[in-house]
């Protein structure tokens, strides 16, 4: 484990350059948790790429990342509702986060994101799903979506 | 950017789709293709149920109960059980698990219930089932075929249900006890064993003399369906003493088939009650190995020992784990599941359920006559039981409809007691002190093997108090 003075820093797909505590990143990303553990991240020099994320998207990683590192004391209402505040994005954004969560590999995160995705489409029409979740091409012919539709009625 | 989840990899959508319910998983195969790809494939369906059962934090405690109700003849009822374990005192809701019409009789009967096993049931009766509620999926096993060696009968079949992972099969293993016609009498070491798959959709004879490990004899019923390590077991026992009237002369052990290899084991126990009379002995799953619960039969009170084996594969590793109790009216174990979930039924055949650490009660508002109450833990699951082998009635979808038993409005209840032709309604008014209370009561009366029962149901439709 890094100490917790230590820096690390993360450059987005727009080359922007972050500058996190070790601490933080280490504790929630199971990919840089390896990285630093295995010794190939030099702290004079390297500069963790992140070509898939873009910076606006890093950001509120890091957001995530340094906010449940300084409040895992706090009680679980509250975190719940910061949770839920941080993921007020539109369906791009939640997809971004996702992206980056399951490539950084913060567990929590994406736990949470998969809780939310859940809550966004449990007990909607499959047309509303598709609104909401952005779905632009179902991909299914025309006959299939006739037969999912005469076969499913309450479904839509 | 993403942008769209349409663009999101297969992989990332897969493990969305992994955390979702079974009902809401059968509505989002019509969202798009890609889902509907992921989601009929049998991969996913296997990695879904270990992916949710064990990640997502349970919503709703299920279970799935046969019984046979005061109320109707010899049919027996499956429901599915359903409440909000944060609410102690929330309500029970039940649902009854209609089977397909050619199996809705009196003539067909089930006696235990076997699962999950990815999610699928097995029904010990007449016909033998295997189902899957959440996709509505029942099927009617073939009988077998095979009759017992000349000069013998058998009267019991001890089943065992199980799954091979590397044939993707499920599979049923029968023993089958055997007595001489002549003299009707048991020779120990009578056995037989046949076994079924559903991937062949036929049942094959196991050489009995190669697998079975003689001699042991089997303890008949309430059966907590004990399914470890592919491996599904009966609580036996030897007899130690020649004279065969010596009855406290015997020593328990559990039988064990492996579904994989097709092998039986016998593992040994210490002594862990002192008689068969006194205490009652039921085999139970516990977090990836065995245990056995023993309780005295006598008494209201009760203390239950949780005995284990801490290591499945070794015989000498049972330990006493805890005890619980004393506890109040358990006449009977029929189920166990978690770490500390006790299902009991009372002296009155209801169910009820108890969790050791929360010391929680919970009356399941079932009742079963007749021995008939059994409870299964009841998991959702993807896991389909086609096989492509199978003519096409041998599936028929059951339906869910509520229970009429439970949770009804008063004319609902009185209709299908009407119904039945069973049944005398009565309206009282009572004064408890200052109270008054005017209530429906229901009378349901009938003679069953030279027994007469009573069913009385109070429903309060007016109280009032003098001084309010």
């Amino acid at each position: 484990m890094g100490s917790p003075l230590k820096k690390i820093m993360l450059c987005s797909s727009e080359k922007e350059i972050f500058s996190v505590e070790e601490q933080v990143m280490v504790q929630h990303s199971v990919i840089i948790n390896n990285m630093i553990e295995d010794g190939s991240y030099n702290y004079e020099e390297s500069k963790i790429p992140l070509d898939c994320v873009d910076s606006k998207t890093l950001k509120k990683v890091i957001d995530y990342c340094t906010y449940h590192t300084h409040h895992h004391n706090d009680n679980q209402e509250d975190l719940e509702a910061w949770d839920a505040q941080f993921l007020n994005v539109d369906s791009n954004g939640l997809y971004d986060l996702l992206m980056a969560a399951n490539y950084l590999e913060i567990r929590n995160l994406l736990d949470l994101i998969y809780r939310t995705i859940k809550n966004m489409i449990k007990g909607k029409k499959i047309d509303e799903i598709r609104r909401i979740l952005n779905i632009k091409d179902h991909g299914f012919t025309p006959e299939e979506e006739e037969q999912n539709r005469k076969e499913y009625p309450h479904f839509y | 950017m993403v942008g769209s989840l349409d663009l999101l990899p297969r992989e990332l959508v897969s493990k969305i789709l992994s955390r979702l319910p079974v009902k809401l998983l059968l509505r989002c195969k019509c969202v798009c293709k890609s889902w509907f790809d992921i989601i009929t494939d049998p991969h996913f369906a296997t990695n879904h149920y270990v992916v949710y059962n064990n990640i997502e934090e349970v919503e709703e405690e299920e279970l799935l109960v046969i019984r046979r109700p005061f109320l109707s003849g010899l049919k027996t009822y499956i429901s599915l059980l359903s409440w909000d374990p944060k609410e102690p005192k929330g309500s029970v809701s039940s649902e009854i698990l209609n089977p397909p019409y050619d199996y809705d009789s009196d003539h067909k009967y089930w006696t235990e219930i076997m699962g999950p096993c990815n999610g699928i049931y097995f029904l010990e009766g007449n016909p033998n089932v295997m189902m899957n509620p959440s996709l509505r999926e029942f099927k009617a096993l073939p009988e077998s075929q095979f009759t017992t060696p000349r000069g013998t009968y058998s009267f019991t079949d001890y089943s065992g249900f199980g799954f091979d992972p590397k044939t993707n099969d499920f599979k049923v293993v029968v023993i089958k006890d055997l007595w001489l016609k002549e003299t009707d009498e048991r020779k120990p070491g009578y056995w037989t064993a046949e076994l079924f798959s559903l991937n062949s959709n036929s049942w094959r004879k196991l050489e009995d003399d190669a697998v079975l490990p003689l001699p042991f004899e089997i303890w008949g019923s309430s059966r907590v369906y004990t399914y470890v390590n592919h491996c599904c077991h009966w609580w036996s026992y030897v007899s130690n003493s020649v004279d065969r009237r010596k009855m406290q002369s015997t020593r328990d052990l559990v039988l064990a088939f492996n579904h994989v290899n097709e092998c039986f084991r016998k593992i040994e126990l210490p002594r862990i009650r002192y008689s068969r009379e006194e205490e009652f002995a039921t085999l139970v799953p516990f977090e990836g190995t065995i245990g056995v619960i023993v309780y005295p039969v006598r008494g209201t009170e009760k203390v239950l020992d949780v005995w284990i084996m801490k290591d499945y594969w070794n015989d000498e590793s049972w330990v006493k784990l805890y005890s619980v109790g004393p506890v109040m009216v358990v006449y009977k174990l029929v189920g166990f599941y978690g770490s500390d979930r006790f299902l009991w039924k009372d002296s009155n055949e209801r169910l009820v359920m108890y969790g050791s650490e929360s010391k929680e009660m919970r009356d399941l508002e079932v009742y079963g006559k007749y021995d008939s109450l059994r409870a299964a833990r009841y998991t959702q699951s993807l896991v389909s039981l086609h096989r492509g082998n199978e003519f096409p009635h041998q599936f028929v979808s059951c339906c869910l409809v509520p229970d009429p038993l439970l949770n009804q409005t008063d004319t609902d209840l009185i209709s299908f007691l009407l119904h039945l032709d069973k049944a005398t309604m009565c309206v009282t008014e009572t004064r408890h002190g200052s109270q008054t209370r005017i209530s429906s009561i229901l009378f349901l009366m009938y003679i069953e093997r030279g027994l007469f029962y009573l069913y009385m149901h109070e429903k309060i439709i007016y109280s009032q108090n003098a001084h309010e």
